[in-house]
């Protein structure tokens, strides 16, 4: 591996930025999520930080089912986003359609749509699950880069 | 209760044919059935003399060979009329409501789309809830309606798929003509905002019209949250539904298992034990407090206030342990059951509570401090999203929002349930009619509720904290009302004696508001959007329909060409002729 290169993967694992996106949820994961920005959790201290558009996002993290309606959104999204990508599935709902398995506008988890490297379950996930599944996604790529 | 006989007797001196026609099921709760062709001289009869100037919502059903509409009117004294009358399913339809009630068509809408009954005189708009391309004739609220002509996996596209090719989505009005120092009237912009946008937490979509920077016309398409939970509390048991209604919304999500909740045990002739009221009253008031300081860091962020929102969101932290101390859970909390609570309230937990109510309260006079006096947040709010008591009452405004612009709506005076009805509270109300107005509005709410969750403690009553309930409903109807953070919430509950409800209707506050952020955008700057939007406190995961403003129709890039090559040619302009002109020229 080239010095260039491993400045690069050093600076990815340091500051992921992050794109929130709702795919049909209650909202209770959303809250907990921007929770999870907030002081108390502060996960921005893993350098973390929202992003407003999936062009600056390296991580995409999605709440809820996915319905008929939003899908073809979070394809776009996700095509949208610059290499490498990752997707994190927060709450049960994102990770296999949960509850509202069944309902005839939902498909089911986030996978039904796009590839997910990381799921976090809990009705809602609450923060500390949030920010223990995000550095565990973040350790799973410094040891994939050994 | 006599109130109500008053009505019934009104009524039948009026129309001899309703001699004990009118059912009254308990205070406050009228059912009346009409046949089709009498329907409006009712609903006039009761619009306008007889004071129910309030549609709550009105509600579909399958019922064999007719569909059954119910309109639940209400009065500002808390009392609420069911008027139903029946269609038939073969080629009956019904005349729709919008010279009564504009945003009424929205319900006609959605009935229309789940249901499939024809509106007369309903204006043409794109369909909602259900997603653009759903296949035609599929009614999913149907009785024995099978999803089996849906595949599992695809999606679907979105409508409007050409317009997001576009540079900068531009229609209708803009010319393009082939010289380009020609274009100055570019006086209709269109901007799409959502589903996923910064200003946006939840994925909603709004086409804006704009004359330079003043927003003309706005178009709000929903349904990207839309899943079908009234199907599936069709398909689950009263006990599976309690917990599913709860997953509605993640913020009020007390809220409708309380108003569903509530429903049931009305038909079932439950009595509910006076320590559950006030523990529902004591998690309700708690999570309005997390509601409105939630709203409040949202606000700040939205014009540029972060720092505001760190600080509520820390303070938020607070109700947010009480809540998981008292009910298990930080959000969704679980606490409700038919025929009670599942959960009592210890005195160590009393007095934790008390505490951090104190803490509480210092914060948010602090913040009260902020938003009166400093001038940067008052300059921001004042003035923007107006919207005049007048327009609160016809398009049914409800929650702060209705409060801010003085009207005094609040269903936990008018129609008090759980404990309210034994407990001294303030209504506020402001004549602000503005962003400005919400935000004190709700800030002073706080105060209320903190002194309301003081007097659940120190009158909490001794007893069993639920009653046991059967696994199957009896037959009935009931329709329940419940004050969330955002407004009035409405439950319709139908039991036909099994373990699993014959039909559950929801009717979310934010519905009801989202009608009015239309008029509080006319002729506004596009900058205020994020704000007078969040400024409703928005919840579309309860919502979930579309609503359409106005409708000019896409264009291709040829149509809007030849459409610019019209319109200077009426200007006097031709540009056949000068591109012919010039193309000899160079010849």
């Amino acid at each position: 591996m080239k010095v260039i290169d491993k400045v690069i993967n050093w600076a990815r694992l340091k500051s992921p930025w992050i794109l929130h996106f709702n795919t049909g949820a209650c909202n209770a994961c959303d809250i907990e999520i921007i929770a999870a920005l907030t002081p108390r959790f502060d996960i921005e201290r893993f350098g973390i930080q929202l992003k407003a558009t999936p062009r600056h996002a390296d991580v995409l993290v999605c709440s809820g089912p996915v319905t008929r309606q939003i899908r073809d959104r979070l394809i776009r999204i996700y095509e949208q986003m610059p290499q490498p990508k990752f997707v994190i599935a927060v709450g049960t709902c994102a990770t296999s359609g949960g509850v509202f398995d069944g309902c005839y506008n939902v498909l089911g988890g986030i996978d039904q749509a796009i590839p997910v490297n990381a799921y976090i379950p809990g009705c809602p996930a609450s923060p500390q699950a949030i920010i223990d599944g995000v550095v565990k996604l973040l350790q799973s790529l410094e040891d994939s880069m050994k | 209760m006599s109130q109500s006989i008053e009505i019934k007797t009104e009524l039948e001196n009026k129309f001899d044919w309703l001699k004990d026609q009118v059912r009254i099921t308990r205070e406050n709760r009228l059912w009346l059935d009409v046949p089709a062709d009498k329907f409006f001289v009712i609903f006039d009869y009761l619009i306008s003399l007889a004071g129910f100037k309030e549609l709550c919502t009105i509600t579909g059903t399958d019922e064999g060979d007719n569909y059954g509409l119910m309109y639940h009117l209400a009065r500002t004294d808390g009392k609420v009329l069911n008027l139903k009358t029946l269609v038939p399913k073969e080629g009956g339809s019904m005349k729709s409501i919008i010279s009564y009630f504009p945003g009424g068509t929205i319900y006609e809408r959605e009935i229309n789309d789940l249901l499939g009954v024809k509106f007369e005189g309903l204006p043409p708009g794109r369909r909602y809830p259900l997603p653009d391309n759903w296949p035609e004739g599929e009614h999913p609220l149907r009785k024995g309606w099978q999803p089996d002509k849906l595949s599992k996996v695809e999606g679907i596209k979105e409508a409007g798929e050409e317009r997001l090719n576009m540079p900068i989505g531009i229609r209708s009005e803009i010319s393009q003509p082939t010289d380009f120092s020609l274009i100055r009237r570019r006086d209709d912009v269109q901007i799409s905002i959502g589903p996923q946008h910064p200003a946006l937490k939840e994925p909603e979509s709004f086409n804006v019209t704009l004359q330079g920077e003043k927003i003309s016309g706005i178009e709000i398409k929903l349904g990207y949250n839309h899943r079908g939970i009234e199907k599936a509390c069709e398909q689950r048991s009263y006990i599976q539904d309690v917990y599913l209604v709860e997953r509605i919304c993640g913020i009020c999500s007390h809220t409708h298992s309380t108003c569903f909740v509530q429903a049931v045990e009305e038909i079932a002739g439950l009595q509910l034990p006076k320590r559950a009221a006030y523990i529902r009253t004591l998690v309700g008031e708690l999570e309005r407090v997390h509601s409105h300081l939630l709203w409040l860091g949202v606000a700040g962020h939205e014009v540029g206030f972060d720092t505001l929102l760190m600080y509520t969101w820390r303070d938020r932290e607070i109700v947010m342990d009480i809540l998981a101390m008292l009910t298990g859970n930080r959000v969704n909390y679980g606490i409700n059951q038919v025929g009670g609570v599942r959960r009592d309230v210890t005195a160590e937990q009393a007095a934790d509570i008390l505490k951090a109510v104190d803490q509480l309260e210092e914060q948010t006079k602090y913040y009260i401090e902020v938003a009166t006096e400093e001038q940067t947040l008052i300059q921001r709010l004042s003035g923007v999203g107006k919207l005049s008591k007048e327009d609160v009452l016809k398009l049914g405004t409800v929650g702060p929002t209705g409060r801010a612009s003085g009207v005094e709506r609040d269903v936990r005076r008018t129609d008090p349930y759980a404990a309210y009805g034994e407990l001294d509270f303030k209504v506020i109300t402001s004549d602000q009619c503005d962003v400005y107005g919400r935000a004190v509005v709700r800030l002073l709410e706080l105060m209320e509720s903190y002194s309301m969750i003081r007097q659940v403690l120190k009158k909490l009553p001794d007893g069993p904290i639920s009653v046991r309930a059967p696994r199957r409903i009896p037959a009935g109807e009931a329709i329940s009302r419940y004050e969330a953070p955002r407004g009035e919430d409405v439950h319709y509950v139908k039991s036909n004696g099994t373990e699993n409800p014959e039909r559950v209707k929801v009717r979310a506050p934010t519905l009801a508001n989202l009608q009015s952020v239309t008029k509080m955008l006319e002729d506004r700057y596009l900058a205020d959007l994020p704000i007078v939007i969040a400024a409703i406190d928005p919840c579309f995961s309860c919502t979930d329909r579309l609503i359409k403003v106005e409708d000019k129709g896409l264009m291709t890039w040829e149509e809007i060409r030849q459409y610019g090559i019209e319109w200077y040619k009426k200007q006097g302009v031709d540009f056949a002729r000068m591109t012919g002109k010039i193309g000899r020229s160079k010849e």
